[in-house]
């Protein structure tokens, strides 16, 4: 690599990968290396710094100004939609059953305060009997 | 006369219904007549005018032209109408009546209780009252409810009524006092279905009877008898509230259908109210109307289509399968979480049927939303959460699987996944091969597509391509990502090339930007990888590419990283990124011999940041001491925002630092020592200040080695650093024995240094040194020593010198003493004292010497001093011995 070494290219994981991405991506490579025997060492060397630098010198990826960025934003690699794997929320489904009933007592409710409101207001305009 | 309100005709004996034009009832055969007036002249009260005063008079009777008055004496005097009409009318103060009877009572009442003056005598007033009373039935019936007005129960029994007809003028006349419970108990004494007028009295008190429940069972059971017969009977009941099977609804529309012709056109909207309650469409709604009609009101709305959101006040009391109706209608659009109508558990439920995405977890767990907690407990791949949750939910089954795949690969409960998951999950699992068109379709897929598709192992068919341009575009990024990762520069190149132009949807087309000039990077064309990432100052802000930027540009020097650094910490969204650009530019500039003057625009920078809130007080440690390092002039008078006492101190001592350096400001190192001691001093002390004090002791102690005498100035911060415990052992014996020293050698003739900075400063640091408490070890101490040594020895000469002069005078001033005794016999007590005080002054100092001898002698005096420091010995035994001859002297005459 002509420019600075960068351990997340080296290994083929996204900038930020974990250690844990970083070591199954190692282990994939070294067992490839293997069928190669001496010609693969130097590449070796390489993967070894490159999952030491993720392990060890790496802590805060956001903040690491020093690496270039492949992908260069995350959202290259998140989902860029919703779908079976990134579910939108759904509402609440309704938990109550025919408002009928419930329906007609608010009527019999509003027909009462009505009627007490009508007879008030003919109270009111209602005056003591003669004798 | 009939009152107006009298209504149809009806037995006031009985209580019973009578035909219309009957005379008498048919029940009890009783005439129907009803109280009247009679003459309105009687029982009018006048003013009467004599002869030499004038009196109140009553009118008693009237005869054609004449009007009989009552005043003094039993018999009446006869006026004609025409005198009548001339006399004034005496308002008569008493309680509303109907008959002449009552009118008279009242006169005779409120004359005996003294509200009028009356000329006439009062029994007989009472007689002619009772005379008119008893006349006839029509005059019984006024007078009687006179006499209940007036109290005048005494009379009632020669009325010859019935107790039913006196019970209802009693409960009447309750009703007018607003006593209801008595009204009540007086009804309670009519026939229980005669007296039908008592429905109308009971209306008349309807409010006050529904505000007491037990006045409302009362008059409730009241208006059993009439509720067949009455509409306001049956309405009044059901107001009362004691009805049992009921049709509101009906109810009400059947009373409001009687309003029109009482109410005339004001019963119009009444009855439409009432009529739309019945039928469930939209009301008028009045003044009065109670939260039921409108919530009713709102609903039908709702349901009609408009939007309640912002009535949610008139919902308050709607059942919750209301409310879904008008959620479902899309009448209910939205509840803000601080939305105060509903109770808790009510607004959850409806936000998390109306905006699940935004309701927090607290709500969630109210409304019992176990998928929506579910989903976002996989969401935040939290395996744990989603384990605590009820496994029955089928919802929650379905959310571990796929946690579990996605996150493991793993299938084992793979057939708890909705069917639709499911396929796709079945598709993923090939892993090589084509791509389905269900997972092209689907973008959350495609992040578990991209190893496979980075590292070569699957194929989209045309087919595919075309269905989803978009998925096509990001497949083609992963392979050319997959030439970087294999490190075939030239190849990436080429592929960026051949897809630019083609892929124009963010972030992909800037990722083949990306790629692209990595790889050129790579073959070593760091001018075209800065123009393929397209992040010069006048391209959209995108942090990462501007980010690759910076780190292609810093091989080229720190001034070409500058600008996009610059972007960075100006414009990224995430503040540590921001705050790592604007070190990072600072280190590269640092370790750039090419600039060495402090760049203008990284200035600008770091003076944008100081001038921001910076929550990170370590960062603005360095932003600080940086700028005073590089930009001094700057910082020195710099506004600098600080968010915590921390960041105060900072600023306070590296701009006071600052300003020392500064010809125009009056700042000095000791107001440095003044910033610097209370930092020290804090428990627990900063890191930083310890590397601060080092620079500012360093600084002084290379300031004070300099000729004696010429730095006095410092012994201002030096006694500030020594009382503010800031000085380690050997700089203390050094800085407060080279201060003293510096100000005994700068004394001039007579003059002296204070006692206390002497003790301070000389005397006490070199017995401690003698003491040797362990603080120091050799060689250490021994180089101290002989400094302190130096110092001490310098002080002593030095203030030998200038005391030379004192001696000298005191020495005058004794010669001059001992000459005045030869003549001057009167005082010869007075001289004698001023010789013992001269000899006590020259002895103290001859004592201060010999202490400096006495010290010197112990410290290890440079050998190019001895012989100096030997003089201020000889100067003390000199002066000792002198002192003590002319004491002997002096002594003869006694102290």
């Amino acid at each position: 690599m002509g420019a600075d070494r960068n351990p997340y290219v080296l290994l083929g994981v996204p900038f930020g990968a974990s250690r844990e991405q970083a070591n199954v991506a190692f282990a994939r490579q070294a067992r490839a290396l293997r069928r190669l025997g001496s010609a693969g060492r130097d590449r070796f060397t390489d993967l070894t710094w490159a999952l030491n630098q993720i392990d060890e010198a790496i802590r805060e990826p956001e903040t690491v100004l020093w690496l270039y960025r492949i992908p260069f934003d995350p959202a290259v690699l998140t989902a860029s939609g919703p779908g079976e794997f990134a579910p939108p929320p759904s509402p609440l489904p309704r938990r109550t059953a025919d408002s009928g009933a419930a329906l007609a007592d608010l009527v019999r409710q509003a027909a009462t305060e009505h009627l007490c409101d009508l007879v008030l207001e003919q109270a009111g305009r209602t005056p003591v009997p003669a004798p | 006369m009939v009152p107006e309100n009298a209504g149809p005709p009806w037995c006031r004996s009985c209580g019973v219904d009578a035909v219309a034009g009957a005379a008498a009832c048919a029940g009890c055969g009783q005439a129907l007549d009803v109280a009247v007036a009679g003459d309105p002249l009687i029982g009018i009260v006048v003013v009467s005018s004599g002869r030499f005063l004038s009196r109140n008079v009553i009118v008693v009777g009237t005869a054609g032209d004449a009007v009989s008055l009552l005043g003094r004496g039993d018999e009446p005097v006869t006026v004609s109408a025409a005198d009548f009409a001339g006399m004034r009318r005496v308002e008569v103060p008493a309680p509303a009546t109907i008959g002449e009877a009552g009118r008279l009572w009242s006169a005779s009442r409120a004359e005996a209780m003294g509200t009028i003056k009356g000329s006439w005598p009062h029994d007989r007033l009472q007689a002619i009252g009772d005379e008119f009373a008893g006349r006839d039935l029509s005059r019984r019936r006024a007078a009687a409810v006179d006499a209940i007005a007036l109290g005048r129960q005494v009379w009632l029994p020669r009325a010859g009524l019935t107790e039913s007809e006196l019970s209802w003028y009693q409960a009447r006349h309750a009703a007018l006092r607003g006593d209801l419970r008595e009204m009540l108990a007086w009804l309670a004494k009519l026939p229980p279905d005669g007296y039908a007028v008592r429905v109308a009295l009971l209306l008349s008190t309807a409010a006050g009877l529904r505000a007491d429940p037990a006045l409302a069972a009362l008059a409730t059971a009241q208006l059993a008898p009439f509720e067949q017969s009455s509409p306001d009977a049956r309405a009044l009941r059901r107001v009362l509230g004691r009805t049992a099977a009921d049709d509101p609804p009906a109810a009400v529309v059947e009373f409001a259908s009687t309003l029109p012709g009482r109410w005339g056109a004001a019963a119009a909207p009444a009855l439409a109210g009432a009529e739309a309650i019945r039928d469930r469409r939209r009301i008028p709604i009045r003044p009065r109307s109670g939260p039921a009609v409108r919530a009713l009101d709102a609903y039908v709305a709702g349901l009609a289509g408009s939007n309640l959101n912002d009535y949610v006040a008139l919902l308050r009391d709607l059942p919750r399968a209301l409310l879904d109706d008008l959620v479902d209608a899309g009448a209910l659009t939205a509840v803000p979480a601080d939305n105060g109508i509903f109770p808790a558990d009510l607004r959850a439920y409806l936000r998390c049927r109306l905006h699940p995405g935004r309701v927090d977890a607290a709500e969630l767990t109210t409304a019992g939303f176990v998928a929506e907690s579910a989903r976002r407990h996989y969401l935040a791949r939290d395996a744990d959460a989603l384990g605590g949750l009820d496994p029955a939910d089928e919802t929650v089954r379905h959310y571990r699987a796929l946690l579990a795949y996605v996150r493991d690969r793993d299938r084992a409960h793979v057939d708890d996944l909705w069917p639709a998951t499911r396929a796709l999950v079945d598709d993923l699992s090939a892993a090589t091969g084509e791509v389905s068109e269900q997972l092209a379709a689907d973008r959350s897929a495609w992040p578990l597509l991209r190893e496979a598709a980075v590292a070569g192992r699957l194929t989209v068919s045309r087919r595919v391509r075309d269905a989803h341009p978009e998925f096509a575009s990001w497949f083609d990024v992963c392979g050319l990502t997959r030439l970087v990762y294999d490190g075939d520069w030239a190849g990436a190149v080429r592929q960026a090339g051949a897809l630019t132009g083609t892929i124009r949807d963010w972030p992909l087309a800037d990722e083949v930007a990306s790629l692209a000039a990595f790889a050129r990077w790579q073959l070593g064309e760091d001018a075209a990888a800065l123009a393929t990432l397209d992040a010069g100052p006048d391209a959209p802000f995108r942090a990462g590419m501007v980010l690759n930027a910076s780190i292609i540009a810093a091989g080229r020097g720190s001034t070409d990283a500058l600008e996009p650094l610059g972007r960075l910490s100006r414009e990224a969204s995430d503040r540590r990124v921001g705050n790592a650009a604007l070190l990072r530019a600072i280190g590269l500039w640092l370790a750039d011999d090419a600039v060495p003057d402090y760049p203008a625009p990284l200035a600008d920078l770091v003076h944008a940041r100081l001038a921001n809130p910076i929550e990170d007080d370590a960062l603005f440690l360095t932003l600080t001491k940086f700028s005073a390092n590089n930009d001094a002039a700057w910082l020195a008078g710099a506004s600098v925002h600080f968010v915590n006492q921390t960041q105060a101190e900072i600023m306070r001592f590296f701009q006071t630092r600052c300003r020392i350096l500064d010809e125009n400001r009056p700042d000095t190192l000791a107001d440095l020592g003044q910033v610097l001691v209370p930092i020290w001093q804090r428990s627990p002390r900063p890191e930083w200040i310890a590397r601060e004090r080092d620079w500012l002791v360093e600084l002084v102690l290379d300031l004070v080695h300099r000729p004696f005498g010429e730095a006095v100035g410092l012994t201002g911060v030096i006694h500030i650093l020594l009382d503010g415990g800031v000085l380690e052992p050997g700089e203390r014996y050094i800085l407060s024995t080279q201060a003293g020293a510096h100000i005994a050698a700068s004394l001039g003739d007579g003059e002296d240094i204070r006692p206390e900075a002497e003790q301070k400063l000389l005397f006490d640091p070199a017995q401690r040194w003698l003491r040797n408490d362990g603080a120091l070890a050799d060689p250490l101490r021994e180089r101290v020593g002989e400094e302190l040594a130096r110092c001490v020895a310098i002080a002593a000469v030095s203030i030998a010198q200038s005391q030379t002069a004192v001696v000298d005078r005191l020495s005058d001033d004794y010669n001059a003493v001992v000459q005045r005794r030869q003549w001057d016999h009167a005082n010869i007590r007075f001289l004698q004292h001023r010789q013992v005080t001269i000899l006590d002054e020259l002895a103290a100092l001859a004592g201060r010497l010999g202490a400096y001898q006495a010290l010197l002698g112990r410290l290890p005096v440079p050998e190019d001093l001895r012989e100096l420091a030997g003089t201020v010995g000889a100067q003390a035994t000199s002066l000792a011995n002198e002192v003590a001859r002319l004491r002997r002297d002096v002594l003869p005459y006694g102290r």
